[in-house]
């Protein structure tokens, strides 16, 4: 066995002996991700969360303690940057994503209307998710495709120039659908 | 696979070979996937085409191509046909078969599919007929149309990488003095000489230092970064790679926000086909520059655009900024020297290197040179990205490629500079734009966006708007930009909301004042540019909301009723149906009327009323 | 090496490295500082320690902070004018809007005519009292523990341990950033055995003499073991420490 599957091996271990009883956190995933970077380099904190984000669709509390750990960095650092940057999520996130680009070439053409239009019908406010976890409301500042404004994003498709009846239209059949992996 | 290019002479010899195997008889049909086209369903549309080509057994003689953002957003999905230049409109995938059929492989027009300019009438058939790109330059998106950002070879075959061939013999001296000499400005907001940065990090002591690529690009409604990058990649990696050699750099980063997936593949993409070629790495073309870049995401943070927080980010700390009394060309990321250099600044250094700063300097203003993309979006015809000479007018660029607001409605304000820039009236519509024009006349340039408005726009509202914006990407950091952004945001919401006095607006210019003068960084500094603009050009409107409790452009909820007009309404209860509040009522037929206590101004009626019988007040 | 400089027409010899804060109060003069310390790097956080400084050759004058400007040759310093007034007041009746009740703020809103408050009091905040200026964050973390941690940002960031734990888990019970927080809102409640904290409990070791608590027992295996040398303690309280070698010192046969 190689030196450093040595080391991956004891790090999984002594992950493994860390890990809260009952945390449902694959481990193994989350060590996977953080071995594709290399151990100690603060710079790639922001990556690291990126990847994780992606692997388990928000950021457990076990992979941020693992990632400090990995880095080299106060486990208070790790929340404070994961905090900081409005696209990671340190709760669980729900199954559908309604998100209503509130860039400025939009809010013009009237983006706040489909954000209430979102709220009314599903309860769920601006930058939360639904107590079921169903779905989560989201507001974005401009994704670059201003000429179909307003639009939104359901589970990835971007709808253009929206109306708020459209809009009532669509999250109804989204809450029905089967959510993207 | 291409082996590494050893050196210029190598690289000349791939481009020849690239050249022999493209016949330049051969046609190319691009479509864009730009994120706007990409958003409307451009994706299906080559698919079709590349089947469709395949179907006719063409696919020899006939190439498809994906490419990146042409511009032209507004008449997305486009289809462009080369060598004739033919360019159709709102491509949908049924049109696909026909447009092989009958253009591609007859030669025929599907008149149906062609640009009308609205005054004229007139069908267009090829982009320099189009008055949107007539208006323009392409100096910096001219290739969008013409390559697949995923392949280096498209770029290499159309002259890519030459100037970085040129720089190399020029020497990095020589290179640095052709920098300062064109002019170039900063292209991402604050226009400070490029040149002049260039030689700061170059004297910075240091043996280690990095050129970092801002792709941050937070201004809501600007995507020229994203275009240049998801459209060309390669045109901003030669940009890097030039200015690493003038600065003796060996190690970059793109910081590109989370927020452009593509962006990110692309470029990841276009460095790695670089490195493969050993136009990145050891030894570059066998010159004594070795130099590598790494891709890093943003995690959500406007502030991150601002240097010195973009560089606390790839730390691995909160976005937070510093002061910066020791520049970040001798203390930079991880202390050392540093170059942070917009995408767009980027993209213009290959064209300085090889055709000369003289030539650079014969386009744009004396204190402006050269070409600069602005994002024209909002209340206009031709949404979409504009590139022009520095100096051309608001007017040339709203009214000429933009082709002036939509329905009729009057112009009101084109809003620059992002959140960080103010809102131009009518009166300022001959102003010629560069990064001093702006300033003098209370806005900024910014990155370029442009947003256009019209009567039914807000003045307070928007105003409003940014603050809100604003308030919520602060860093956090400062007492005056952290509360005092989110005060100013609830004063302008009593303005909106009908609350508001002339004390209110007394108040707001008074903290804007002090948010203005004791801030760290410019997010805190120029975010009260906003409101301050809108109260230096539009007062009238702040006063009729704290006087007269008035919304003059109808959009204030609180300030506005809806109602039905009798001489219009024929009852056919579609607004009652869709009204969310069960307010309207009304028998078929007969004239329907909306409960003002139930009404929550949510504008469904409007929406679906096909006689306009809704009325604001 | 140490540099000359001008504060308020007088001149000012100060260090290499030191802020223009730091030289002034060193001078006799009293600039307004919530968010500073001398132990931790400077963040300007609280915006009140604003000067009006020029630059040698230079004819433009900056309104600026004091904090985080090193001292140079030739620098001017004004620290008192009426423009660095009014954005001062400006900034407390902001940081008042978060902690209307410190008295540190009260005598500064006193000193610098802030009589009526413009702003109403923010009363939901997670941490009453609390102006942001994370100085608490950054001494636990000059002292190695990096208990608390900034969370969030804007109007919304707060301090607390990470994770969003009720008790923090990292932290030892020392009390430093108690000592540093300018408001005085962390809270902390001492009897003659424990100390709770961030929502911790310790236990505070007691002095074997005189029976008064020293440290809690965290804190001090911290610092020993952070210090590398024997438990330092010895049980006992720096009185009592003090007593015990006077007594030595005084013992007949020395």
């Amino acid at each position: 066995m190689s030196e450093r599957e040595a080391s991956s091996e004891a790090r999984r271990a002594a992950a493994m002996e860390r890990r809260p009883s009952g945390a449902l956190l694959d481990i193994s995933a989350t060590l996977t991700i953080l071995e594709r970077y290399p151990e100690q380099d603060p710079g790639e904190l922001v990556n690291i969360l990126h990847d994780l984000q992606a692997e388990f669709r928000y950021l457990p509390e076990a992979a941020l303690r693992e990632t400090a750990a990995y880095l080299g960095l106060p486990r208070a650092q790790v929340y404070g940057v994961a905090t900081f940057y409005h696209g990671f999520h340190i709760e669980p996130r729900g199954e559908h994503t309604c998100t209503v680009c509130m860039g400025t070439a939009c809010h013009v053409r009237g983006a706040p209307r489909l954000l209430e239009q979102v709220e009314r019908d599903t309860g769920v406010a601006a930058g939360a998710t639904a107590a079921d976890l169903s779905l989560n409301v989201e507001e974005v500042s401009c994704v670059g495709a201003c000429a179909i404004g307003p639009l939104v994003i359901l589970d990835g498709d971007t709808h253009g120039h929206m109306t708020p009846d459209n809009l009532s239209r669509l999250v109804t059949k989204l809450l029905e659908k089967e959510g993207p992996e | 696979m291409t082996a590494r290019l050893a050196d210029p002479g190598a690289l000349a010899r791939h481009r020849e070979a690239l050249a022999a195997v493209r016949s330049s008889e051969r046609s190319v049909v691009a479509v864009c996937v730009g994120t706007g086209c990409r958003a409307n369903g451009a994706i299906d549309v080559y698919q079709a085409l590349r089947a469709e080509v395949e179907a006719h057994g063409g696919a020899r003689d006939v190439e498809s191509r994906a490419t990146g953002c042409q511009g032209f957003c507004q008449g997305g999905p486009l289809l462009l046909l080369f060598p004739e230049g033919i360019v159709y409109q709102h491509v949908r995938v049924k049109d696909v078969p026909e447009i092989v059929e009958k253009t591609v492989l007859g030669g025929e027009l599907v008149e149906r599919l062609l640009y009308v300019d609205p005054p004229t009438d007139l069908q267009c058939r090829r982009e320099e007929e189009i008055p949107f790109y007539r208006h323009q330059q392409r100096t910096l998106l001219r290739d969008n149309g013409l390559l697949d950002p995923n392949s280096i070879d498209d770029y290499i075959a159309l002259g890519g990488y030459s100037a970085l061939a040129k720089s190399l013999d020029m020497g990095s001296d020589a290179v640095l003095e052709e920098v300062k000499r064109s002019g170039l400005r900063g292209r991402g907001g604050a226009g400070f000489p490029t040149g002049r940065k260039w030689e700061a990090c170059r004297r910075a002591e240091g043996e280690l230092k990095y050129v970092v690529c801002n792709a941050d690009e937070g201004d809501p409604g600007a995507f020229m970064d994203d275009a240049l990058l998801e459209g060309n990649p390669h045109s901003v990696l030669e940009g890097m790679i030039i200015g690493a050699f003038a600065m003796g750099a060996r190690e970059g980063h793109v910081y590109v926000r989370q927020e452009y997936p593509v962006a990110v593949e692309r470029i990841t993409h276009a460095i790695e086909e670089a490195r493969a070629l050993g136009l990145l790495g050891e030894a570059i073309l066998g010159s004594e520059l070795s130099f590598d870049l790494r891709v890093s995401r943003g995690g959500g943070a406007f502030v991150c655009g601002e240097a010195s927080a973009m560089m606390a980010s790839l730390e691995g700390r909160r976005g937070v900024p510093r002061r910066r009394l020791i520049h970040l060309s001798d203390k930079g990321l991880w202390g050392r020297p540093t170059n942070l250099n917009n995408v767009e600044t980027w993209a213009n250094v290959p064209h300085i290197a090889l055709k000369g700063a003289d030539w650079y300097r014969s386009v744009g203003t004396e204190g402006s040179a050269g070409t600069k993309i602005f994002s024209l979006v909002g209340k206009v015809n031709n949404t979409g990205l504009v590139e022009v000479p520095m100096g051309t007018t608001l007017r040339d660029i709203v009214f000429g490629a933009g082709g002036g607001v939509p329905g009729g409605k009057a112009f009101k304000a084109v809003q620059t500079g992002g959140p960080s820039g103010g809102c131009l009236p009518a009166d300022k519509l001959d102003v010629p734009v560069d990064f001093d024009t702006l300033v003098a006349e209370g806005s900024m340039m910014g990155s370029g966006g442009m947003i256009v408005m019209d009567e039914d726009t807000c003045m307070v509202d928007v105003a409003k708007y940014f603050l809100r914006f604003l308030a919520s990407e602060s860093c956090g950091n400062c007492t005056s930009c952290r509360d005092g952004l989110a005060i100013l945001h609830d004063l302008l919401g009593d303005i909106t909301e009908g609350r508001g006095t002339r004390t209110t607006i007394a108040l707001v210019e008074e903290l804007a004042d002090t948010v203005e003068a004791t801030s760290l960084c410019a997010l805190g500094t120029s975010a009260v540019n906003p409101v301050l603009s809108t109260l230096r050009y539009f007062r009238e409107e702040y006063l009729a909301h704290v006087d007269d409790k008035r919304c003059p452009a109808a959009v204030c909820k609180a300030l506005i009723t809806f109602g039905i007009d009798a001489e219009r309404c024929n009852g056919c209860t579609l607004c009652a149906l869709r009204c969310p509040q069960h307010a309207i009522t009304g028998e078929k037929k007969q004239l329907h009327a909306i409960d003002q206590e139930l009404c929550i101004k949510c504008g469904i009626c409007k929406d679906v009323c096909n006689r306009d019988a809704v009325l604001v007040h | 090496m140490d540099v000359e400089l001008i504060i308020d027409d007088v001149q000012v010899t100060a260090p290499e490295g030191a802020s223009v804060l730091d030289a002034a109060r060193r001078a006799g003069v009293d600039i307004p500082a919530l968010c500073h310390h001398e132990a931790v790097p400077a963040i300007a956080s609280c915006r009140l320690c604003l000067m009006e400084v020029r630059r040698p050759g230079r004819d433009w004058v900056q309104l600026t902070t004091s904090c985080d400007y090193p001292v140079s040759a030739g620098l001017v310093v004004v620290t008192d004018s009426p423009r660095i007034r009014k954005h001062r007041a400006m900034n407390l009746q902001l940081l008042l809007r978060r902690a209307p009740d410190a008295p540190v703020l009260r005598r500064l809103a006193e000193e610098f005519g802030v009589t009526k408050p413009l702003f109403a009091p923010v009363t939901d905040a997670p941490l009453q009292d609390c102006i942001l200026c994370e100085l608490c964050v950054r001494v636990c973390s000059a002292l190695g523990y990096d208990a608390l941690a900034a969370i969030g940002r804007g109007e919304h960031k707060r301090i607390g341990p990470p994770f969003g734990q009720a008790a923090a888990e990292d932290c030892v019970g020392c009390g430093s950033c108690v000592e540093a927080c300018p408001t005085d809102c962390i809270a902390m409640e001492d009897t003659a055995t424990t100390r709770t904290i961030w929502g911790r409990t310790f236990d505070l070791q007691a002095c074997e003499r005189c029976g008064r608590p020293i440290a809690t027992r965290e804190h001090a295996a911290a610092t020993a073991a952070a210090t590398e040398l024997p438990d330092k303690n010895d049980g006992l309280c720096d009185g009592c420490k003090r007593r015990l070698v006077s007594e030595r010192l005084a013992a007949p046969g020395r």
